[in-house]
């Protein structure tokens, strides 16, 4: 589904978005209480989930 | 309102992401990222629009998933690194080459290595690190890569909830209220029949039945010293030794019995084949390395855990930890999460991670100190250990964070509750699965007594059954569970190797962990149904 060349940079963009997520969801939903980055932070975590189930 | 009510379909719902992930995995041969990656777009889903989650629930659990993610992949980054600059040196190839010679009989290699050795290891640290030194030492010695994983993955279950120095065992207490002196003796008791029967499992693993009957005598033996020293030491009051202890007895135990007659010889002597599967892109300096020399990052790590156990050292670095607090909240459904300070925590003396760091520069220096260090080791082993570790860094976060979302919102308390409300007078039989659905959820022995150790004993309450073993089975259960955990099992396959391939090591260990299990529940249901008052 995924053509071959965009597999590998898209498994470390998984990872980035991982890695983003994290933080985003601790200072959304905890630091700042903002529902607009909580409300990105989820989107993030999402789009994390889809690319690793279409990059892996 | 205590949470979704159960019906026949939110109990459907609260399954599906648990369907999709094990239908992709096993069914339709995914990698484990691309099943969680699923499962977990699944689940956020149902928390949304199905459980009562809002945006802020929903972004806690998730955070708390990473939290937990980073807790287990710290131990596997470092424990894969940690290889790597061992292999790099050639000392890997040393330790094989002395495992093969403590015993030749690939049986003896893995009751030694896979039930004895990874006992022991998960007795002082856990956390899936026995998997990761002991898988890839069962590769050395030329078992096949899935076959090595499963061994490890199966042989250590019956050390977990005593392991990590009894943190399990010291939560189901803590959970249900039952004290030590009642719970532990009687879990140590319904400990003994799976833990002589995983003994067996590895060796069926290992060599189908031929196997199972020349080690039925040294696994009964060493089966029982493991048993009997675990129910001693926490009659005695010293659970946190319970698995470690009898661990590095039975290491003891099978290299000196393999040599007798207890264990059957076969009548065609197996040609050891060291490092078969490992050997491309080794480059081992000059001369052959030492054994002691290669295991010194094992040796180490293994003092140094030891050592941060003693009293004071462990006092004065309290202090030295990392976690993050998270609030409490109730979902739309009524769900109440308590608030947890230091979540996931990260303690400099008491986690694997800074120690396996700890043994690495040690064993950097051992290694430069004798000629068997070349500049640039430590560099390469990074960009490998990224390279080996990008598969499993994106399943276990996955997977984690779609098992804390469903436990944030009460989809695993909903499914638990199904099981023990449709199971009624069998509930004894089915109780250990519950436990083994948490541990596999969370990961984590531990994490399953926290969420689901005071549902089973009200449960039990509920039924009129022994509510002391029913806690005892609920560990049993989550001990050998833990094993199917998607963390674990992704440790086994990056560490040896088959990255991608986590559904051929999924689908040896899945039936052993299941048959272990029913074992324990019907051991716990024997008991409850014959002698009713030792078990309340």
């Amino acid at each position: 589904m995924v053509p071959a060349k965009l597999i590998k940079p898209l498994r470390h963009a998984t990872v980035v978005a991982l890695a983003a997520t994290f933080p985003l969801l601790y200072v959304g939903a905890v630091s700042l209480e903002s529902a607009v980055v909580t409300v990105i932070a989820l989107v993030v975590a999402g789009i994390a989930g889809l690319l690793a189930a279409l990059a892996f | 309102m205590s949470g979704p009510s159960l019906t026949f379909t939110s109990w459907l719902l609260s399954a599906l992401p648990l369907v999709v992930l094990m239908v992709t995995m096993l069914w339709r041969k995914w990698s484990a990222p691309k099943s969680g990656g699923l499962a977990f777009l699944v689940a956020l889903a149902l928390a949304i629009f199905g459980f009562g989650g809002d945006a802020t629930t929903t972004a806690i659990a998730g955070a708390k998933g990473l939290s937990l993610s980073f807790f287990v992949l710290s131990i596997v980054w470092t424990s894969v690194y940690l290889f790597n600059i061992v292999d790099k040196a050639g000392g890997i190839e040393s330790i094989g080459r002395a495992m093969a010679r403590l015993s030749e009989d690939k049986l003896a290699q893995a009751l030694l290595l896979g039930w004895a050795l990874s006992g022991f290891i998960q007795g002082i640290t856990g956390f899936g690190v026995p998997v990761a030194v002991t898988a890839p030492l069962l590769v050395m010695v030329g078992f096949p890569l899935a076959r090595a994983a499963a061994i490890a993955l199966v042989g250590h279950g019956w050390a977990v909830t005593f392991g990590s120095l009894g943190s399990s065992y010291y939560s189901i207490q803590l959970v249900t209220g039952i004290p030590g002196e009642t719970i532990g003796p009687h879990m140590a008791l319904l400990f003994a029949v799976p833990t002589i029967a995983s003994g067996l499992a590895v060796a069926h693993i290992q060599g189908g039945m031929g196997s199972v009957r020349r080690s039925v005598p040294i696994v009964l033996v060493v089966g029982t010293v493991i048993s009997g020293g675990m129910w001693l030491l926490v009659s005695l009051g010293a659970p946190q030794i319970a698995s470690a202890v009898p661990g590095l007895i039975a290491v003891g135990a099978i290299g000196f019995l393999a040599r007798t007659p207890l264990l059957r010889r076969e009548s065609v002597p197996q040609p050891v084949t060291v490092g078969a599967s490992q050997d491309q892109g080794r480059q081992a300096i000059g001369k052959p390395m030492n054994f002691h020399l290669a295991f010194i990052p094992y040796y180490s790590l293994i003092l140094l855990s030891i050592i941060s156990q003693i009293g004071p050292i462990k006092n004065a670095a309290k202090g030295l930890a990392w976690g993050l607090d998270y609030p409490g909240f109730t979902t739309g459904d009524g769900f109440v999460v308590a608030a947890v300070n230091n979540y996931a925590v990260i303690r400099l003396l008491n986690h694997p991670a800074p120690l396996i760091l700890a043994s690495v520069a040690l064993a950097a220096t051992a290694y430069a100190l004798t000629g068997h260090w070349r500049p640039g080791t430590g560099m390469q082993a990074l960009r490998l250990t990224y390279n080996q570790s990008l598969s499993t860094t994106v399943g276990v976060s996955t997977m984690v964070m779609m098992a804390l979302v469903m436990a944030g919102v009460g989809m695993t308390t909903l499914l638990a509750n199904g099981i023990a409300q449709a199971s009624g007078p069998l509930f004894p039989l089915v109780s250990p699965f519950i436990g083994t659905l948490g541990a596999f959820m969370t990961g984590s022995n531990t994490n399953s007594n926290v969420m689901l150790g005071l549902l089973q004993v009200e449960t039990a309450r509920a039924l009129g059954i022994g509510t002391v073993t029913i806690a005892s089975i609920q560990s049993v259960g989550a001990s050998f569970g833990s094993s199917l955990a998607p963390a674990k099992v992704l440790v086994g396959a990056a560490l040896v190797g088959l990255s991608g391939r986590e559904n051929e090591i999924l689908k040896l260990v899945i039936p052993y962990v299941l048959l272990l299990v029913l074992l324990a529940g019907l051991e716990a249901l024997l008991l409850v149904t014959l002698i009713p008052s030792w078990t309340r």
